[in-house]
């Protein structure tokens, strides 16, 4: 057990430290601005279709930097350990459809139709607000890369549960679909695909059953012919 | 699975920004909601819930200065104003759940990360009131502190395998414990873990282990529990509660301290390791506990000048043990006992008068002795008008008159406290504090187990242990001379059968020269202590 109180609050200066308060910080302006975004959407009926892609567009890149920053954040706190995990028995349908909601201005303003394929009693033992999260980056990434669709599924296959996420779009590049591992994948490339990759194998590998890991997957083809990501949870 | 009774709830909107409340509030007329309140301050908020009966509270955690939305929650839960079936929803910009959630003593009942959509909301909403609904009649019986329909309907719940079967399981094994049937908890807690690893219900298993009885086996679990998740903090909880039923002081210190840094904002955890240090007589964790209990406490709503009080009579007791430390608090202590003028301008007399001696004793310390005797003289007019004083004041009164140099005051002050309170072991048990010899009968039995204990360790040559039990009764009977003679003489023989360290040497040094300052010809510990002076000399 490490020590409790100490006689000195001052803590030595360590740039995570910094870097962790400051991503704080710029997380808790972006909600401010998310919001007004939200409102002046909302106020502001849309004239024409340049002004609802300007729309897409500051909707999205937002979106994407607070999904960004959460990472960021949960990354650090993991690393801290300081992120614990909170494993309770969820219905997957609540998960999926919390995502849904939370990014329901998003596909709006694309176009882009979301389906769930999930049995509404089907309960699985997870981390909501992890996984949550895992979906919400992965949701965000593909509606950047599919055409028109998106579909969502979840089912229970050999003591596991698996959640696809499947688009229309070009499927993801085959570097990544061939990569031994994709956390090596994630530490060595650089861009937000990889590092909300690295986030999503990361949360899978939190969650543990009888020896068994959770883990993820991506393959390209059906059922919309794009990319799909799997996570497994056992 | 959406919830049709929106237009009859009752709602509170609290949050400190204009834009995010009009957007809540527009969110909840979209739902349907007809009776919405929104006010900017968690003042405001407990106000308007003192008023009304609210079944959904959205509330922001940050709230600008004041109260934030967690101490506004425990507020409502300290005081009441919330029934079992409503609901409080904190919003916050943290990613990091745990940094709100557990960093307190309660949690809400659902927690959204900004921001917010209406989507998002709505979805959570429907949820949340979707079961509530589900349990009304559990709640209701809740409510009416109906325990045993409370079950029933539960167990019903769970046989008809309804979709909240784990809720109602959760639900019900904790009512068990409270009612006793542990046997029952059991069963539940077992059933689920055969299926699934789950934390509450490990945490849950190991308590109902504790209050079986088992107590070693309960600490084992939970202690494993947290080698897996070191921010567990119901296992904490229950760690602090095994280790308090074995009467075991010093682990109960160690847990409560590492609770501490996990729920850095709780000021009960802080209390509770004040308090439990200060009967460890470990002066430096009380002083530094009571000090963070005044600073969470003022939107808190356990904001009390006994925190303040107690503060910095900690820290005029550091002094006796780490002079060093307790100069680094006496300035904050100083100014601590200012601001409870400024905060309790109507305190009763018995507080008065504990910060003023626990004052004067500080302003000795300090060096001002001047100062010291008029805050002396002050509570002596204060106490002349009145005639019966609690214990605790005059034993500030009692160690104040030492400080001050008046010996001869302080003994018989002593004198006639033991005469009062002879009909009352708890007020001897305290009193035994200030004296070389206990005079309660707990503290004598004690006194007899550990010394006979400890002799017959440092007989059969385990002088470790027998220094672990001195120096425990050092602890709890600071002033006993013949406790610290014992103490030297074991870590005398450790050191003579196995080799002097550094530590063993400090802490003789450190003994002998408390005992120097205890002892006079007329002790009847004398001639030991000079006997182990010499012996001392041979080192």
């Amino acid at each position: 057990m490490s020590t409790g109180n100490s006689l000195d609050d001052e803590q030595s200066l360590d740039f995570s430290l910094v870097l962790a308060s400051s991503v704080h910080d710029m997380k808790n302006s972006l909600t401010m601005l998310l919001s007004s975004l939200e409102e002046v959407i909302e106020s502001t009926p849309v004239q024409n279709d340049v002004q609802s892609a300007q729309f897409a567009t500051l909707q999205y890149e937002a979106s994407r930097i607070n999904s960004e920053l959460i990472q960021l954040l949960s990354i650090y706190n993991m690393q801290q350990q300081r992120l614990s995990l909170h494993i309770d028995e969820v219905y997957v349908i609540d998960t999926l459809e919390e995502q849904l909601a939370r990014n329901d201005m998003l596909f709006k303003t694309r176009n882009i139709r979301v389906e769930i394929h999930c049995d509404d009693d089907l309960a699985w033992f997870y981390d909501n607000d992890l996984i949550g999260n895992v979906i919400h980056n992965i949701l965000i990434n593909a509606a950047r890369y599919t055409q028109e669709k998106i579909r969502l599924s979840a089912s229970i296959k050999d003591q596991q549960l698996m959640i696809d996420i499947a688009d229309d779009g070009q499927g993801f590049p085959d570097a990544m679909l061939s990569a031994a591992s994709l956390e090596s994948v994630a530490k060595n490339g650089g861009d937000s695909t990889q590092l909300g990759l690295f986030f999503a194998a990361k949360v899978a590998g939190l969650h543990q059953q009888n020896e068994r890991s959770g883990h993820i997957h991506l393959t390209n083809g059906p059922p919309l012919g794009g990319g799909v990501f799997t996570i497994y949870l056992p | 699975m959406a919830f049709s009774g929106y237009a009859s709830l009752r709602v509170l909107i609290v949050d400190d920004f204009d834009s995010f409340r009009t957007t809540l509030k527009k969110i909840m007329v979209d739902l349907g909601v007809q009776y919405i309140d929104s006010v900017a301050s968690g003042e405001e908020g407990l106000e308007k819930c003192l008023q009304n009966e609210y079944d959904l509270i959205l509330c922001d955690y940050n709230l600008g200065p004041g109260k934030n939305g967690q101490q506004l929650l425990e507020e409502l839960r300290y005081k009441k104003q919330l029934k079992h079936e409503s609901i409080f929803i904190l919003l916050s910009a943290e990613a990091n759940r745990d940094v709100v959630m557990s960093a307190y003593d309660y949690e809400p009942d659902g927690y959204l990360t900004k921001p917010v959509t209406g989507k998002t909301l709505q979805q959570r909403l429907d949820r949340i009131f979707t079961q509530r609904e589900n349990l009304n009649d559990i709640y209701h019986a809740l409510n009416t502190n109906d325990k045993e329909k409370a079950i029933a309907l539960l167990e019903k719940k769970i046989q008809s395998n309804a979709r909240l079967a784990m809720q109602c399981q959760k639900m019900v094994a904790a009512l068990y414990i409270e009612t006793g049937a542990y046997d029952l908890a059991e069963n539940i807690y077992r059933a689920i873990l055969e299926v699934r690893t789950l934390e509450w219900a490990q945490v849950g298993l190991a308590k109902v282990k504790m209050y079986q009885g088992e107590i070693e086996r309960a600490t084992h679990w939970l202690s494993g529990i947290i080698s897996k998740n070191p921010n567990c903090l119901s296992a904490y909880d229950a760690l602090a509660e095994a280790y308090k039923l074995t009467g075991n002081s010093d682990q109960l210190q160690t847990v409560l301290d590492v609770a501490v840094t996990i729920s850095p904002m709780s000021i009960l955890r802080q209390l509770n390791l004040a308090q439990v240090a200060t009967d460890n007589n470990d002066m430096e964790v009380a002083a530094i506990a009571y000090r963070k209990s005044v600073k969470l406490s003022p939107h808190s709503c356990y904001h009390h000048h006994d925190h303040y009080v107690s503060f910095a009579r900690s820290t005029a007791d550091l002094y006796e043990q780490n002079s060093e430390k307790a100069k680094v608090l006496a300035p904050e202590a100083n100014r601590t006992l200012n601001d409870i003028q400024k905060n309790f301008p109507d305190m009763a007399l018995d507080p008065s008068l504990q910060s003023t001696l626990i004052n004067s004793r500080l302003q000795v310390k300090q060096g001002e002795i001047i100062q010291a005797q008029s805050l002396l003289d002050e509570a002596q007019d204060m106490a002349d008008k009145s005639q019966m004083l609690a214990l605790q004041t005059e034993i500030d009164w009692v160690n104040t008159l030492e400080s001050n140099g008046y010996n001869e005051k302080a003994k018989s002050k002593l004198k006639k406290m033991i005469a009062d309170y002879q009909y009352d072991q708890l007020g001897l048990q305290k009193i035994d504090r200030l004296l070389s010899e206990p005079v309660s009968e707990l503290n004598r039995k004690a006194m007899a187990v550990i010394n006979k204990e400890g002799i017959v360790f440092y007989q059969q040559k385990q002088f470790i242990k027998a220094i672990e039990f001195f120096a425990r009764a050092e602890k709890r009977f600071p002033r006993h001379v013949g406790v610290r003679l014992n103490l030297m003489q074991a870590i005398i023989g450790e050191m003579r059968e196995y080799g002097s360290t550094d530590e063993h040497m400090d802490k003789i040094h450190y003994t002998m020269d408390t005992v120097t300052k205890m002892i006079n010809t007329e002790s009847p510990h004398f001639k030991r202590y000079l006997q182990l002076k010499e012996m001392l000399r041979g080192f």
